[in-house]
């Protein structure tokens, strides 16, 4: 499974491109079957990097899997397809009944401990990217999640239905606020290079 | 700490990237620890699948949520309920602690007991009757008006007080072995009032036809009335009926003590009485009655909103025994 989960920029973006290079559209119940396993932890940790809870994310990913299933429905891209899905899914557990017709919301992040964000098993150093990350504006969330899960600026702008330009900008802001935040071009950094 | 050797010694970009793959990779393994402690991830739901789930749960959740407003109105009302039913049991003597099976049974037994005791209205008999002796009073204060007309004020007196005095001999039944028969302790409920009632009015008859009578008798016109003692005699009559006012009010509320018990059966279960035969008109319940599975619709049928209280119905007309089946 560890190996499911992209461990490094270069591979993920390698297996990325080579998984989503199919440009045969398959039926989306077939590729249900083959990816649940593999892709639904995936989802969720993406989901959760973008500030769902441990619930939400699970569910999204959940109903995602049930989207795809739908008789008639060919996917071509289906990572890129389970993300976008899922997220949207996500969003619009947000969106409260009465105001159905609004814009959508910028979903709410979780700073709870029911997120695996904050979990235990992250280091103390981690958690605190973690948490400087939900506090990203939602798209230079998004953007850093696509990024993150392999997808390369022109897939992830193909699914999140912007530009290119729109999405390297908001990585950019995105790595520059988090660098910021954990000062790492600071006192900081030069503390712990002294140590 | 597995940190790579290679990242904590790069520099800003680098070891942004560098920290945000670790983040990201620790996530994963999370997620797949968590996912593996659930029991793996949950099984592919097709849209059949999720559908079925979907309406099992919102008719679970619908079923809950129905379930616990349900049992907080009841418990609303049961609070509410409860008030009114305590006041209730407070206005309520012991013949009504009786169980409501026996009062039903015995009904109509006790009301005409009840009846027989209070055959008119007995307060306002003696009220009637003081208002005779202060008219009488008012009378022998006026010397002029003829005496022929005390005479006749006595003549109604004693007329009415025989009226009042003719109630049963209070029928002490012959104790029973138990002593205890229901019929038995509405009668000495009602006995023990009317027997003191009638021993005043006794007095009272005594008193009005061996001296006031006489007295009215020897009166003379154009003599003033206290000179024959008519006027202290008239007094003292006045007192005793006071006082028999009192007896007769006395009896009034055994009387209603015993039409409350053989009539307000809010609350009660009847559902093992035998109603066979009782008159049920007039009867107050209201929906924490239980009535025999048989006789329920029919008196429910039977019943209008009493106007006493909220809630409480009474039985208007007896329901019929006879069922028209529809085919006839």
């Amino acid at each position: 499974m560890e190996d499911a989960l992209s461990t490094d920029i270069d591979t993920a973006v390698d297996r990325a491109d080579h998984v989503e290079t199919s440009t045969v559209p398959l039926p989306g119940i077939e590729l249900a079957e083959a990816l649940h396993h593999e892709q639904y932890p995936a989802l969720v940790r993406f989901l959760l990097f973008q500030g769902a809870s441990w619930v939400e994310a699970q569910d999204a990913a959940q109903d995602a899997f049930t989207q795809m299933c739908a008789p008639d429905l060919s996917i071509t891209h289906p990572r890129a397809w389970l993300r976008r899905v899922a997220w949207r899914s996500w969003v619009s557990q947000q969106v409260k009944p009465e105001d159905a017709c609004a814009e959508m919301p910028e979903p709410e992040t979780h700073l709870r401990w029911q997120t695996p964000a904050h979990a235990a098993e992250l280091e103390e150093e981690e958690r605190r990217v973690m948490s400087l990350l939900l506090q990203l504006p939602a798209k230079q969330r998004a953007a850093l999640a696509w990024h993150l899960d392999g997808f390369t600026t022109e897939e992830s702008a193909r699914a999140m239905g912007t530009t290119q330009a729109a999405v390297r900008q908001n990585l950019a802001r995105a790595r520059a606020a988090l660098r910021e935040g954990l000062r790492l071009e600071g006192r900081f950094d030069d503390e712990r290079r002294a140590t | 700490m597995d940190r790579d050797p290679r990242t904590s010694d790069l520099d800003g970009p680098d070891r942004l990237d560098a920290l945000l793959m670790r983040a990201h990779r620790r996530l994963g393994t999370a997620v797949t620890d968590r996912l593996a402690a659930q029991g793996g991830p949950p099984e592919l739901r097709t849209p059949d699948l999720a559908l079925d789930r979907l309406l099992a749960a919102t008719h679970r959740a619908v079923g809950a949520a129905v379930s616990r407003r349900r049992s907080r109105e009841a418990r609303a009302a049961l609070a509410r309920r409860d008030l009114a039913h305590e006041a209730r049991l407070a206005e309520r003597g012991p013949l009504s602690n009786r169980p409501s099976p026996v009062r039903v049974k015995y009904r109509q037994q006790a009301l005409c007991l009840a009846h027989r005791y209070w055959p008119a209205d007995l307060a306002e008999g003696m009220r009637v009757a003081v208002r005779l002796v202060q008219n009488l009073s008012d009378l022998l204060e006026d010397t002029a008006r003829t005496v022929v007309d005390a005479a006749s004020v006595v003549e109604q007196l004693r007329e009415h007080l025989r009226e009042l005095s003719r109630m049963p001999k209070p029928q002490r039944s012959p104790v029973t072995l138990t002593g205890l028969d229901y019929l038995v302790a509405v009668e000495s409920a009602l006995a023990e009032p009317a027997e003191r009632l009638l021993h005043d009015l006794h007095r009272i008859r005594q008193l009005l036809d061996e001296e006031l009578a006489p007295a009215v008798a020897t009166l003379e016109p154009a003599t003033p009335a206290y000179q024959f003692g008519v006027d202290a005699i008239a007094q003292d009559l006045i007192d005793d009926l006071t006082q028999g006012c009192d007896q007769a009010d006395a009896l009034a509320k055994a009387v209603a003590e015993v039409e409350r018990a053989s009539s307000d059966f809010v609350g009660a279960d009847l559902s093992t009485a035998k109603l066979d035969g009782v008159r049920l008109e007039g009867i107050l319940w209201d929906d924490t009655t239980q009535w025999p599975r048989e006789w329920e619709d029919l008196i429910r049928r039977a019943s209008l909103p009493s106007g006493e209280e909220r809630g409480v119905l009474i039985v208007a007309a007896e329901p019929s025994d006879t069922v028209i089946h529809a085919q006839a």
